[in-house]
């Protein structure tokens, strides 16, 4: 066996004459025997077959192995666009995986899907497991954001840490990892040093400025006080009255006034980064250290995003069989907290819904407010939301090499987020004025502990046979706790602590789940042509029934590797041909509470200040495993020596005994019933071509193509289950229809002659009723996908990635509540507003402005514009929301090694990026790319009021030492 | 020696830690348990009139007075747009929270009329306990009678199972055999 320092003693049979060297990742090589006893061989790396080692649930395996569909990214890839965090890094990049920011808030969340949406009530985040450890994405920030979901958890790790990313996507690549495994499971590889290297030091500076591509419009005040009186005089004639004789609001409307608060609200934000890096390794332990500080503003005021991170990799060979070593990331992020979205008194809000000539301040100089809203300035000056995160992300493993092909790891994880929050309303602002000062504290706690026994055994009998095999355990602990406290009646602005609060509440609480794993899992290839694979594994959950609380996934998949057959050899036309089918199980139980199968009486029903309790939830000794099939089909090939390659897969997933909430009867006393009932479907195709166009020694040019189709549907549902924007009820589940579908009244046109707008009597009753509201739409994209170039000419590099989606609708909120007809007193208008119906003769889809609400049952009548039975819930308001957006072009120069040298560096870059440069899209509201009410996964693709996404020009140097 | 470590190592991670799997929330309790002496059936009464309350804080009076045209509604929520101009839809959310939260109340008095009379706490003496049973016996007769006045018909329950299709008359019946059982 080879020492660690690469020595080794081989007895030769006398007489041999040729010693055959071979390693995976490398040529072989040849040597002759001349009877020496002295040899040094020295491998030269495969640059073929360089990418061909896989993380594949537990072990490392080559490539050709594969029977399952994992996509890899390297480290190298993520660093050309700026963004704070990885996941958000990967759009379009990898087939299969739909990712979206939900908005432009720096930290903020992101919506991650591995091939659709397979649950309703229980999670669909996939698993991540960054160096062993499986993360928390559970959102810490409990300050309410307007439904809007508070941050990304990963934006935690500094994605310049990254070594590489292996997301896994089908059943026999995710069921090693059965619970959470149904979604998907995205593993992290960090960056470690290898045997002896010289340290290699290197740091990064760069900054950034941001700005909107668009922003919000405003109808001025003539325009608004115009709109106003036309509602008047139409309501009147509505009401059969004269309209001459009715009294006008603004009998001269250009005479009034226009206050711009939108400009207030944006500004040109900035970003900086610095990173610095260690890596290098002694004999026997190899290091990485890794520094960095990232500051990112919002472009609306005021928030913004602080983040320090610390990382140290160390392995140590402790002896030559065992193996000690450790990934810590420590992080510690502060946040500027802005409320947005589905809260009135939230900044944006207070910007766009005011009448326009409304003043900004009274004539005494304070605040002026309307309606429920408050006065932008004064958030923006007065707003003091802070959120104050400790994350530590660490893992301890020790490898023991008992035999040259049996393998024993021990690893023990841990990570926990420490998340405190102080928010203070002073007088200033609505929130406080009422309260004299209100105050609210959180702090958080989510500590996730693993421990894991993996045993591996990894042969090869001769040339023919090999063998990759496994059997392990995990322990996973869950603990959340938390306490929360409140105060009111402050005595002066500067007081902020609730402990000088007149009066005070408080209120703490505590969570926690375990789960116990059992696993094994087998893979044989036979002659390098085919590969057979099978795994099990046998989970239990505390958080299920006590009858049912072990699930049993198994999987298995075969890949025929056909290139290697000699009928295909002979054709000479494929380098690469290989066919791959898998099928499996996986389970889910994340995303429901800990004690999810208890029948329980809640405290906190409390009356008069005395402790009261009451029933809460009914028990299911049955609610266990939210299980699914799925069904992979793939093949991958190449010509010209690899440099056309194509992947293509076509899967089904059938995910049965949905953790769903099925709504019983209310007079049970309860309104929902956690149980196993419900399937959603997800099929789909991915394809991905790379293509190496040019591979000159000046020039070379590289694209990559990726597209990815899905279809969802749920195939059984108990009843439709309706919620979102605010008791609405806009987004619906219903059986045979996709999730996140839209529900409202289809508008046919607006009648040219009236100026009333006709919507489909779906029922044929000849009235609009609630029976009229129907599904028009859902918020899921038909295709997404990503094209990148990358072109360097000598020195210099450019990497241009588009990304497009298409297929998905948005109901504008913004449009909803902004085009009101003028039935609100207190809400302004957008410039939409004014394509109204004026005479007979308009064409348009916006119909006659009206306050009029008689007769609603009337299709066609003036009730129904924009109140009635239809109550403004039009489909004039769904928008559709595709788009293709030149996501980042990236322009480096590295400079020649001859001044580098000089100054004794290996390499310095420099490089300019910009984000989001481009846009092509029909939508009209800010930014196609939104999800404003993203806190739950049931509703997506609604645009309310929420901060867009900018565009950012960033600069930057990057030193090797 | 190594195998000997090899398969104690194995035996102790493969034997059952069902134990780990139980676990319990510290702001709950369990069901079957939930009424069994002094302190908990005190609770469990005060949650009964926070169920009541919870009703006639708002939605209950809102139903009665924004339908009336004494009141207009100049608003941007369409629940109460709905209540306001007399097109309500069957999923209306104020409608269904106030029919929700009656049968929360009605579940609640249900539990403690079926297992306070069965406590055996020195604490909980005879004129407490009638005490209780009386107040939980008025509250489902006002909730019945909540229902009859907002929606005419409704469905009678006085355990986990439940009977259909009581007309209003009957209701108002066993809602004064209530009053009467509470007052007694």
């Amino acid at each position: 066996m080879t020492q660690p320092d690469g020595s080794f003693q081989l007895s030769v049979p006398a007489g041999s004459t040729i010693l055959r060297v071979s390693y995976i990742g490398f040529e072989s090589q040849e040597i002759t025997l001349n009877g020496q006893t002295r040899l040094t061989i020295e491998l030269k790396p495969d640059s073929r077959q360089l990418n061909e080692l896989v993380i594949t649930g537990y072990s490392t395996q080559n490539r050709k192995d594969i029977v399952g569909s994992i996509a890899k990214i390297s480290g190298e890839e993520l660093k050309n666009v700026p963004a704070a965090s990885f996941n958000q890094l990967l759009q379009g990049k990898v087939t299969g995986v739909q990712v979206q920011s939900n908005s432009g808030v720096p930290g903020g969340g992101i919506t991650f899907r591995i091939r659709g949406n397979n649950s309703i009530n229980a999670s669909v985040d996939p698993l991540y497991v960054i160096d062993g450890v499986f993360v928390s994405t559970s959102e810490p920030i409990r300050t309410g954001l307007g439904q809007q979901q508070q941050s990304n958890p990963l934006a935690d790790i500094n994605p310049a840490d990254i070594e590489s990313i292996q997301v896994l996507k089908d059943a026999n690549a995710t069921a090693i990892y059965g619970s959470l495994g149904a979604n998907g499971v995205v593993i992290v590889t960090t960056k470690r040093g290898s045997l002896n290297s010289r340290a290699k030091i290197t740091a990064n500076v760069s900054h950034g400025w941001s700005s909107a591509i668009k922003k919000f419009k405003a109808t001025t005040g003539p325009e608004t006080a115009t709109l106003v009186n036309e509602a008047v005089r139409n309501t009147a004639q509505d009401r059969g009255l004269d309209p001459t004789t009715v009294a006008l609001p603004f009998p001269n409307p250009s005479t009034v006034p226009t206050y711009d608060r939108i400009s207030d609200l944006f500004r040109v934000a900035s970003t900086s980064a610095y990173d610095l890096s260690a890596q290098g390794g002694t004999a026997k332990s190899t290091y990485f250290a890794g520094f960095s500080y990232l500051k990112q503003e919002s472009i609306v005021k005021p928030s913004d995003f602080e983040r320090y991170t610390l990382r140290f990799n160390y392995d140590n060979y402790l002896t030559d069989k065992l193996k000690l070593g450790n990934s810590i990331n420590v992080t510690r992020s502060f946040r500027n907290v802005s409320s947005n979205d589905n809260n009135p008194t939230g900044v944006i809000n207070s910007a766009i819904f005011p009448r326009s000539y409304l003043p900004i301040f009274n004539e005494d100089g304070t605040y002026a407010r309307s309606g429920s809203f408050d006065n932008h300035l004064a958030l923006i000056n007065n707003l003091n939301n802070q959120a104050v995160g400790w994350r530590t992300i660490g893992n301890v493993f020790a490898e023991l090499h008992i035999l040259p092909e049996l393998t024993l790891r021990s690893s023990w994880s841990l990570d926990n987020t420490d998340m405190y929050e102080n928010n203070y309303s002073n007088t200033l602002i609505a929130a406080g004025i009422a309260t004299k000062g209100a105050a609210t504290s959180f702090e958080t706690k989510n500590l996730i502990f693993t421990n894991e026994q993996i045993l591996t055994y990894i042969k090869s009998f001769g040339e023919k046979h090999r063998i990759n095999a496994l059997v392990g355990n995990t322990f996973n602990r869950v603990l959340n706790e938390s306490t929360s406290a409140s105060g009111q009646n402050f005595a002066s602005n500067d007081l902020t602590a609730i402990s000088v609060a007149a009066t005070t509440t408080g209120s703490s609480g505590r969570s926690r789940a375990t789960l116990l794993s059992f696993f094994g899992k087998a893979s044989y290839t036979y002659d390098n042509r085919f590969t057979f694979d099978a795994s099990l594994r046998a989970d239990a959950s505390s958080k299920f029934g006590a009858d049912r609380r072990w699930g049993y996934f198994p999987s298995g998949g075969v890949a025929w590797n056909a290139s290697h057959e000699s009928f295909i050899e002979d054709l000479n036309v494929f380098s690469d041909l290989k066919f791959r089918a898998s099928l499996g199980l996986s389970g889910n139980q994340n995303g429901i509470g800990p004690y999810a199968a208890q029948g329980l009486w809640s405290s906190g029903a409390n009356y008069l200040d005395a402790a009261g309790i009451a029933p809460s939830q009914l028990e299911n000794r049955q609610l266990t495993w939210e299980t699914t099939r799925q069904v992979d089909i793939g093949t991958e090939f190449s010509f010209f020596k690899n440099r056309l390659s194509f992947v293509v897969d076509y899967y089904n997933k059938y995910t049965y005994d949905l953790l769903l909430n099925v709504p019983v009867p209310s007079r049970s006393g309860f309104t929902t019933y956690l149980q196993n009932y419900g399937a959603v479907r997800n099929k789909g195709v991915e394809f991905s071509i790379h293509s190496e166009n040019f591979a000159g020694s000046d020039f070379r040019w590289s694209t990559d193509f990726n597209i990815s189709f899905n279809q969802n549907r749920i195939e059984k549902l108990a009843s439709d289950i309706a919620q979102g924007a605010s008791g609405r009820n806009i987004s619906i589940l219903r059986q045979g229809y996709s999730v996140n579908s839209f529900q409202l009244y289809k508008q046919l046109y607006v009648d040219p002659q009236t100026g009333n707008a006709v919507y489909e009597d779906v029922n044929k009753d000849g009235l609009i009723t609630s029976a009229d509201r129907q599904i028009v739409g859902n918020a899921l994209p038909r295709f997404t996908g990503g094209l990148t170039n990358t072109l360097s000419y000598k020195r210099f590099d450019l990497n241009v990635l588009f990304y497009f989606q298409q297929g998905n609708k948005i109901m504008s909120m913004h449009d909803f509540f902004l085009v009101h007809g003028g039935t609100q007193n207190f809400i302004g208008f957008i410039p939409r507003q004014l394509e109204r119906w004026q005479k007979p003769g308009d064409v348009t889809d916006i119909p006659r402005m009206t306050t009029y609400s008689g007769d609603p049952t009337v299709n066609g009548g003036a009730a129904n514009n924009y109140s009635g039975n239809v109550t403004n819930q039009s489909t004039r308001y769904l928008l559709d929301g595709s788009f293709i957006r030149l996501r980042n072009v990236s322009l480096s120069y590295t400079l020649p090694d001859a001044i580098t040298r000089r100054a004794r560096l290996s390499v310095v870059r420099a490089y300019v990026q910009i984000a989001n440069l481009l846009t092509f899209t029909r939508y009209s509201g800010l930014d196609p790319e939104v999800n404003s009410q993203s806190n739950n996964q049931n509703t997506s693709g609604y645009d309310w009021a929420t901060v867009p996404q900018p565009r950012t020009v960033q600069a930057g140097l990057s030193v090797t030492l | 020696m190594k195998r000997y470590i090899l398969a104690a190592v194995l035996t102790a991670s493969l034997i059952s830690c069902d134990k780990y799997l139980d676990e319990t929330p510290n702001n709950a309790l369990p069901a079957a348990t939930a009424i069994r002496d002094a302190g908990t059936a005190r609770a469990a009464i005060n949650g009964a009139y926070s169920r009541v309350q919870s009703y006639y804080a708002s939605g209950y009076p809102t139903l009665g007075t924004i339908t009336t045209d004494n009141v207009i509604f100049n608003g941007t929520l369409s629940q109460y747009l709905q209540l306001d101009q007399n097109a309500v839809t069957p999923d209306n959310a104020i409608t269904l929270d106030v029919y929700q939260s009656i049968y929360r109340a009605i579940n609640t008095v249900n539990s403690i009329i079926a297992y306070v009379p069965a406590i055996n706490d020195p604490n909980l003496g005879s004129t407490e306990k009638n005490t209780i049973l009386g107040e939980a016996y008025f509250i489902r007769a006002l909730s019945y009678f909540d229902l009859g006045r907002a929606w005419g018909v409704g469905t009678v329950t006085t355990d986990a199972n439940y009977y259909a299709g009581w007309t209003e008359g009957h209701q108002t019946q066993y809602a004064h055999a209530d009053v009467r059982s509470g007052t007694g």
